[in-house]
């Protein structure tokens, strides 16, 4: 007999993939959930402990559920019908009635002055904590891995630092004082930063996801819109699927729940919730909080050096 | 010379932490000189062509891929590392068949993330890794059990610190037994839920408490361990006081009963001022203290025993049968223990007879002597978890033969004529501990010296209790119901 589970809260754009009628297959299983492509458009499910995000859609299984365990496995068919979402061979997930999760929408004005105070009490939280085998280092310093490991971090340096000088251009209020030659080593660096990471959701793409999430956030709609055209001028093989769809809500101004708090943390300078914000990014993947966290940061940062 | 090798599997999809923990176990394999999973993007291809182990096959990959590129002195060395992948690989796509957990946290941040409402870490690392990891607990507001020891002083304090400011507790570092609501971590026993509360330094003094409180059909409501160093004056009792105050104000906490060597006499005073602004009950059993001033609300006591008595309101056992002289006409008692405490319990026991005794030990309690300065004329009571004994092996709670070659000296020793031992059961300990040791005293001389011992431990214990006594009844070992009672036995039967 198949299993019926419940999904209890879907992010946007998983809930835009879960229509009537699509189709697809499970392509992959983590230990703490699976991703099924539809029709083109990606879902990961999985328990409470995922969290919110744009993509993410939530069961009420306890932890530690493995999913391979529940007859869920690669290249397995998938289809939406009547309100739930049957996978062969496995459990049937029920969608119907699960509340559609957005995060809470941004401040409308913040103060540069009182952000920069916040970001530094954020760097002095977060670089003790931080990993070393990410990219965090480009947004809080640090030696980063020795050998392969931490070429990647070597490598987002570079990048992001381009990234930096353009944005900071990009950001001039003045458009006479703008250098438009910066664009083009811009979208480079973003390319070459695509991709780069050894896993199925790289770190560099963290990374342009905080970024492009923060520069939405704080209303540089300007600067974000040029950076979200320079992700969508990447070829397609310069990162995962998975991950260009994460771009895709990023580009949107969405991110997952735990990001969203930090960014409203920052935003509202409120000192109080910054650990406990760290902490629920510490949570996220082995260095994909932190990464995106960085971007984030880079973002943010920019932005009050450009209204100092 | 160096061999590259690439493989690259189609449409396999891993997160980086499961990639680089693979590579991490690739690159420790002999003869492999740099390797490196990913995924096939264009930005990871350039970083393996950089780091010299991209060849043809992995240039060729896509994003959908995975690369496993591997560079190696040999190609057998190659071949091994692929082979590592393979199984690592296979592993992580297994089904489990059975209803455990099959995964297992590698670092506190992921253990914490897998457990969030966890309250506490249990920290057993090296000890040089001891206070970072112990830190990295308080920044997450957990409260730290350091069963390592080898921690600097310096670094106990800051932690003890820090974490009092965080209202957090540091059990430790060398902490090695504590019980938190009925749960027992480190060495420690299966004891019942119950109204005594234990704060100690000691782990096996801990044991032996809050045994002989559940031999008597009482229980135990938390029993919170310090460190041994806690007493100190330079850690000032920060873990004890924050200890008192736990127990002070849990409601199923009724009595509280403190175990450790003799403190600081400044941290002695604050601690007995603690004391006495409590409206519970107390028991202190500084270990070789004198002359203790003690507060209305508490009751000095001089070893373990008298420790759980005073809890329980009544004796912990009955005493047992007489034991006759030696039949080899041995003076002396050599005592071979695994636990410390008990070590020092069966000093402070020789030491109250009354009678002109000269006591030895390596770790001595006021009024013993070391065992260099104390001459051949003296009972000997020797801690072998000390750390010379220790030293590169096991502790004899872990491993028992650790005592095998001790007392295989002291049966042929003419003037031992009581050899006194203690068996400590429990989480952490050996299995059979009574096994081991009845199967190196088989075919010891009939008119050798007398083997008294006493176990540590409780009938829920995995061990067995009464299997474990009646094993040592069968190898013809005398078994008294607590340590101080064995060592009251063993030095009335020297000295008649």
């Amino acid at each position: 007999m198949t299993a019926i589970l419940t999904l209890t809260t879907i992010g946007l754009h998983a809930r835009r993939a879960l229509v009537e009628g699509a189709r697809g297959a499970v392509v992959c299983v983590f230990e703490q959930s699976f991703h099924v492509v539809l029709d083109g458009h990606v879902v990961c499910v999985g328990g409470p402990a995922l969290g919110n995000g744009p993509l993410n859609a939530i069961t009420a299984e306890p932890p530690h559920t493995r999913w391979r365990d529940q007859g869920i496995v690669e290249d397995r068919a998938c289809r939406c019908m009547g309100g739930v979402l049957a996978i062969d061979g496995g459990p049937t997930f029920s969608y119907a009635a699960a509340h559609v999760w957005s995060p809470l929408p941004w401040p409308a004005t913040w103060s540069p002055d009182k952000l920069r105070w916040t970001l530094e009490a954020l760097a002095a939280l977060a670089a003790p904590n931080m990993p070393r085998d990410g990219l965090a280092g480009v947004a809080f310093g640090g030696d980063g891995a020795p050998g392969l490991a931490g070429a990647a971090g070597r490598a987002a340096l570079l990048h992001t630092a381009t990234l930096s000088d353009w944005l900071a251009s990009e950001l001039e209020p003045s458009p006479a004082k703008r250098d438009a030659g910066l664009a083009c080593v811009a979208r480079e660096a973003v390319h070459e930063l695509m991709g780069l990471g050894p896993g199925l959701t790289p770190a560099g793409d963290d990374v342009l996801a905080g970024l492009l999430v923060s520069l939405r956030a704080a209303g540089a709609t300007g600067a974000a819109d040029a950076l979200a055209v320079m992700v969508r001028s990447a070829p397609a093989d310069r990162t995962t699927a998975l991950s260009s769809a994460f771009l895709e809500a990023a580009i949107d101004g969405i991110p997952g729940e735990a990001i969203a708090a930090m960014i409203h943390a920052l935003l509202g300078n409120d000192h109080a919730s910054l650990p406990a914000c760290v902490e629920a990014i510490d949570a996220i993947g082995h260095t994909s909080g932190w990464d995106m966290l960085a971007g984030v940061v880079l973002g943010l940062a920019a932005i009050t050096a450009s209204r100092a | 010379m160096s061999v590259i090798v690439n493989r690259v599997r189609r449409g396999a999809y891993f997160d980086s932490v499961a990639l680089m923990r693979i590579a991490a176990r690739v690159k420790a394999i002999p003869g492999v000189i740099e390797a490196g999973l990913m995924i096939g993007t264009p930005s990871n291809r350039e970083l393996l062509a950089d780091a010299g182990v991209l060849g043809p096959e992995g240039a060729a990959a896509g994003p959908g891929d995975l690369i496993i590129a591997v560079k190696a002195q040999t190609a057998a060395a190659a071949d091994a590392a692929l082979a590592e992948v393979a199984l690592a690989i296979a592993a992580s796509q297994r089904v489990t068949t059975d209803t455990g957990i099959a995964w297992q946290p590698r670092t506190l941040r992921t253990a914490h993330a897998a457990l969030p409402g966890a309250t506490l870490a249990l920290i057993s690392v090296p000890g040089d890794f001891a206070a970072a990891e112990a830190h990295k607990a308080l920044a997450r507001g957990l409260n730290a059990m350091i069963f390592s020891d080898n921690v600097a002083l310096a670094d106990e304090i800051a932690l003890k610190r820090e974490a009092r400011a965080q209202g957090l507790l540091v059990m430790g570092p060398d902490c090695g037994t504590a019980i938190i609501a009925g749960v027992p971590l480190g060495f420690a026993n299966s004891v019942p839920r119950g109204d005594i509360g234990i704060v100690g330094a000691s782990g096996t003094g801990i044991q032996e408490v809050s045994c002989l409180i559940a031999r008597a059909g009482r229980g135990i409501s938390h029993a919170l361990g310090t460190g041994g160093r806690d007493l100190k004056a330079e850690v000032g009792g920060i873990t004890t006081l924050m200890a008192i105050d736990l127990l002070d104000a849990d409601a199923a906490t009724r009595y509280i009963v403190i175990v450790s060597k003799p403190p600081a006499d400044d941290v002695a005073r604050v601690v007995l001022d603690r004391v006495s602004r409590s409206s519970k009950r107390f028991t202190v059993c500084f270990l070789g203290a004198r002359g203790l001033a003690v507060p209305a609300n508490a009751c000095a006591v001089a070893t373990l025993e008298a420790a759980a008595a005073d809890a329980l309101g009544q004796p912990v056992a009955a005493a047992p049968p007489a034991l006759g002289p030696p039949r080899n006409g041995g003076r002396f008692v050599r005592g071979l223990f695994a636990g410390g405490t008990l070590c020092a319990e069966a000093q402070i026991v020789a030491l109250g007879l009354g009678r002109e005794v000269v006591v030895a030990s390596n770790v001595p309690v006021p009024g013993a002597r070391a065992l260099d300065a104390a001459g051949a004329a003296a009972h000997r009571l020797i801690d072998l978890g000390d750390d010379v004994y220790t030293r590169g092996r096991a502790h004899p709670m872990i491993e028992p033969a650790v005592r095998d070659a001790p007392v295989a000296e002291a049966l042929a020793e003419p003037d031992v004529g009581v050899v006194l031992i203690d068996i400590v059961l429990g989480t952490g300990g050996h299995m059979d501990p009574a096994g081991h040791l009845a199967a190196k005293l088989g075919g010891r001389p009939a008119n050798g010296p007398h083997i008294v011992a006493a176990v540590t431990g409780t009938a829920g214990d995995a061990q067995d209790l009464a299997g474990q006594i009646a094993t040592l009844e069968r190898a013809g070992v005398i078994v008294a119901p607590s340590n101080a009672a064995a060592a009251r036995l063993a030095f009335a039967s020297v000295a008649r």
